[in-house]
């Protein structure tokens, strides 16, 4: 076993068990407890169904993006590139059920008021401008 | 040909199938740092909220100052959107871990392995579904604030034990940063700090557009806010309208009356007209909704605590409000004394001078300093004295 990986299993790693796991029993407790709300099948269905999505689809679709950047870009671009895929990623990753109008009703017009498709043209770009700023700051450093 | 030996575990369970700098205990250490502090906010700031709906009877939210639970809900909002992006670069950073061979090495490890499941499946399901919460799309079977209010509960606590796991191994990594190879340093593309700086970028990009939801000085650059804290009826958002409500013949039948019942010595029954001669006053308060959005405005309209005074309530009386909404989760709402007793506490008539618009609780509306939004009852039909 790693030395560094045995250390840290001391009296601090299973007080966090014990209280962590009250927490967490608690937390199951209350979504039986409360089950009518809760929907305890629906809810562990959302939660594991996040985690999958997360690894087994945006985690190795990332690192297919970053593969791609690293064999086509060569010196101060790549950085730019990279800077500029990772933000606007993020941004999108936050910002795509309103720029397809999920939750958006008739009834409640003053949730999501906005034009989203023009907000996230324009907060992308800002981004963009930015990572271009990136690629000129590398550039002038790798010049010296 | 080369050969393989049959014990070495093929494609991302190999050792050293993960090549890039950037999966590195530094950066893990102070994304980590990063998240625990926001997660500890969000906590906490959930936490208040929802002893605010729910108040336990120990529990007591004071009525000043009056834009506390706006600040403390908008910072809830706020951290969740912030941590976005540090949730996702820290699991990139710690991605190859999860293909670790062999999988435990030990009851501990099987510990804090098991215990990652909760924390990176809570922590994902937490972000999404606030936001999602934030953008009024359901598309879940459950009631949001029960699913996310214990799904809180199981990732603060997997939060603990990660922490317990990872405290000495984080304190190491940021007392000592890492000291780059020479390949490393001349390598095209993102550093380990370069990367760090990126996320945080990423962060407080995803909070300046959409931070003016609650900071209204800032609402111009709400570009990717769900609400624009000046668009809706009077310059005023709306989260339930009076139609999806069904309460527009109700609120709009001329003979309103508003009644004060229950432990009072004069029972009382309003007119509109009643109301109106009653000595009016005004307040300047925010609507701050659960949801994180939150604007001020100018009320006008009776004090609750004169109504109250009226029907011979006792002074330290608690209010349950109740709207004229047939049904409805949030149609009632309960006043404890220190909010039914507020100078500011009012039975709003006006909203910026107007007659309020329906879907802002025409004929009458509570407005209390310190409130959520969803306390504060529109189409007000009934105060009962408890």
């Amino acid at each position: 076993m790693n030395h560094r990986e045995e250390a840290h299993y001391g009296a601090l790693f299973w007080a966090g068990v014990a209280v962590g796991w009250a927490f967490i029993a608690f937390a199951i407790w209350g979504v039986f407890h409360t089950a009518p709300e809760s929907k305890p099948v629906a809810l562990a269905e959302w939660i594991l169904g996040g985690l999958l999505v997360h690894d087994l689809v945006v985690a190795p679709l990332a690192f297919v993006v970053g593969y791609a950047t690293r064999r086509r870009l060569r010196g101060a671009a790549r950085a730019g590139a990279q800077f500029g895929l990772i933000v606007s990623a993020l941004i999108l990753a936050y910002a795509f059920p309103l720029l397809f109008g999920f939750g958006r009703r008739a009834s409640t017009a003053t949730v999501q008021p906005q034009n989203y498709t023009l907000s996230v043209i324009v907060v992308l770009s800002a981004v963009w401008v930015v990572a271009f700023a990136v690629v000129l700051v590398r550039a002038r450093r790798s010049e010296r | 040909m080369r050969a393989t030996d049959p014990r070495t575990p093929p494609g991302p369970f190999r050792p050293g199938a993960f090549r890039s700098p950037l999966h590195h205990e530094w950066l893990g250490a102070w994304l980590g740092i990063a998240l625990g502090v926001t997660f500890t906010v969000c906590f906490l700031t959930g936490l208040l909220s929802h002893a605010i709906q729910h108040p336990p009877a120990w529990f007591h939210f004071p009525a000043r100052p009056a834009s506390l639970y706006r600040w403390t809900q908008g910072i809830h909002v706020a951290t969740g959107i912030a941590s976005i992006p540090l949730l996702l670069g820290k699991l990139w950073t710690v991605y190859p871990k999860l293909w670790r061979w062999p999988p435990v090495e030990s009851v501990a490890h099987a510990i804090e392995r098991i215990s990652l499941l909760p924390l990176v499946a809570g922590s994902v399901f937490l972000l999404f579904s606030g936001v999602f919460n934030t953008f009024h799309w359901y598309v879940w079977p459950f009631f949001f604030p029960a699913a996310h209010f214990w799904a809180a509960w199981m990732t603060i606590g997997a939060l603990i034990v990660h922490i317990g796991a990872k405290y000495p191994i984080a304190r190491d990594a940021v007392r000592s940063p890492p000291v780059e190879t020479v390949e490393e340093r001349d390598a095209d593309g993102l550093r380990r700090r370069d990367f760090l700086r990126t996320i945080l970028a990423a962060s407080g990009a995803l909070t300046l557009v959409t931070i003016g939801q609650t900071v209204t000085p800032l609402g111009r650059l709400a570009l990717l806010a769900p609400r624009k804290p000046d668009v809706g009826p009077q310059g005023l958002p709306v989260n339930r309208p009076a139609s999806v409500a069904r309460v527009e013949r109700l609120a709009t039948d001329p003979t309103y009356r508003l009644r004060v019942e229950g432990n009072v010595r004069t029972p009382l029954s309003l007119s509109l007209a009643d109301l109106r001669a009653m000595t009016q006053h005004d307040a300047t308060l925010p609507i701050a909704c659960v949801d994180g959005w939150s604007v001020s405005a100018p009320w006008r309209g009776v004090r609750v605590r004169d109504l109250l005074a009226m029907a011979g309530a006792p002074a330290d009386a608690a209010v349950r409000v109740e709207s004229l909404e047939p049904s409805g989760r949030y149609r009632t709402s309960v006043l404890d004394a220190s909010h039914a007793s507020d100078r500011d506490t009012l039975l709003a008539m006006q909203l910026r001078g107007e007659p309020l618009a329906l879907d802002h609780g025409y004929p009458a509306r509570l407005i209390a300093p310190s409130l959520p939004g969803v306390l504060q009852t529109k189409w007000v039909g009934r105060l009962v004295v408890l």
